[in-house]
């Protein structure tokens, strides 16, 4: 039996912020634009939109789990040479953890102000944009710092042909990303705000795309060297539980950079959508999701060589 | 419950097998073995304490991995320490194959 007082004060913060958000359904106002495309009353709506936010909310209590599984390994080692690395890792996934839904929650709560006032639609859309490139950039920085520092704390080699795979692939991605944001710019002019994104085209280029690959970089670098870390680090049963931490931060900031990638290129309407951009967002979800439970179990296992 | 630089060569040698199966949480492994069974510090582990410390570390390593083959094959390259012999060259390429 669990008590309430057993219970840490992050995990009674998240699960009243879950609350709240299941909560917002039935609070704010039905969106017009959703109920005359699918022909529903109020009821139909809200409870519409509250089962399309069930996995959803499934998926940050997965995040959650996983982030405070990592947390208490990173605090069962603190005072080792390599606990303050987990530990950083670890605060990159606190970011995550709360980076999902915080900014849900401010965005259902901006959207239902834009659905209510048309002229407020710009700042809820500029506010989103912002929070989510914030998020990506801090949680990233964090995963980059902790895996970067146990590369060399480990003395794992990092081989030419890594760095060369890794370069490619960002090339290959930050093209495609620029194509597809400029396909959405509708002008070359860069004062012209006539976007999706709600600003001028500069502060598009300079202050969303710009920081955003950066923040890939730095995921997509964070992931290469854990990888390597799992691969070449001694002890063969230390190794296996690492491994499967491993496997859970690829798929989570893999995930990550894919959501991102997707509600840069798609930008939220504001209203529900049920339609290839939703299945397209669950899909990505399940992927985070089963980097979640992966990472746990890897995790728990740390833990246990720890606690034995 | 952080082991120091122990100069203690029988410890040391338990931590090195050790380090083949659990990386860098081997000392910490074994220190909290030692302390937490053998109700000692790990300098003060003998060769008398040996085979009772093997009898706890396969205990805690089955909880850890239920791969029974790791778990023998490191509980019987500790054992060889309540006998010592040299190691073998081929030995040693294992041991260091494992790393």
């Amino acid at each position: 039996m669990i008590s309430l007082n057993s219970v840490s004060r992050s995990t009674k913060i998240f699960i009243a912020l879950a609350f709240f958000y299941a909560a917002l359904t039935f609070i704010l106002p039905a969106n017009a634009t959703t109920k005359a495309n699918y022909r529903l009353d109020d009821a139909q709506y809200q409870y519409l939109l509250f089962i399309v936010k069930l996995p959803i909310i499934a998926v940050w209590s997965l995040a959650f789990y996983s982030y405070r599984r990592l947390a208490n390994y990173a605090q069962s080692i603190k005072d080792t040479s390599e606990g303050k690395d987990f530990t950083t890792i670890a605060k990159g996934m606190s970011w995550i953890a709360w980076g999902l839904p915080i900014p849900a929650v401010i965005s259902s709560l901006l959207s239902a102000l834009a659905n209510a006032q048309a002229d407020f639609r710009a700042v809820s859309a500029v506010i989103g944009g912002y929070l989510a490139v914030a998020v990506s950039l801090v949680a990233f920085h964090y995963f980059s710092s902790g895996t970067h520092s146990l590369v060399r704390r480990a003395d794992v080699e990092v081989k030419i042909k890594h760095i060369r795979i890794l370069v490619g692939a960002l090339i290959a991605i930050g093209l495609v990303f620029v194509v597809l944001i400029f396909s959405k710019l509708h002008s070359t002019n860069l004062g012209d705000s006539f976007n999706s994104f709600y600003l001028p085209n500069w502060l598009v280029w300079s202050t969303i795309v710009g920081p955003y690959l950066y923040a890939w970089f730095l995921g997509v670098f964070a992931v290469m060297e854990f990888i390597l870390i799992a691969r070449q680090t001694s002890g063969v049963i230390y190794r296996q539980a690492l491994q499967l931490l491993a496997v859970g931060l690829v798929l989570i900031i893999l995930s990550l950079c894919a959501l991102q990638y997707f509600r840069a290129v798609i930008p939220r309407s504001g209203h529900l959508t049920i339609g290839a951009a939703l299945i397209t967002t669950y899909g990505i979800y399940a992927v985070n999701a089963l980097g979640s439970v992966v990472l746990a179990v890897g995790a728990k296992r740390l833990q246990r060589i720890e606690d034995i | 419950m952080q082991p120091s630089n122990i100069n203690n060569s029988l410890y040391s040698q338990v931590v090195r097998i050790t380090h083949v199966y659990l990386g860098p949480a081997a000392d910490r492994f074994i220190a909290r073995q030692v302390q937490n069974h053998l109700h000692k510090e790990p300098v003060e582990l003998s060769e008398n304490d040996l085979l009772k410390l093997i009898d706890w570390v396969r205990v805690a390593v089955s909880l850890i991995t239920e791969d029974t083959a790791i778990i023998e094959e490191y509980i019987e390259r500790l054992k060889r320490l309540t006998t010592p012999q040299p190691a073998t060259a081929k030995e040693a390429n294992h041991a260091a194959n494992r790393t």
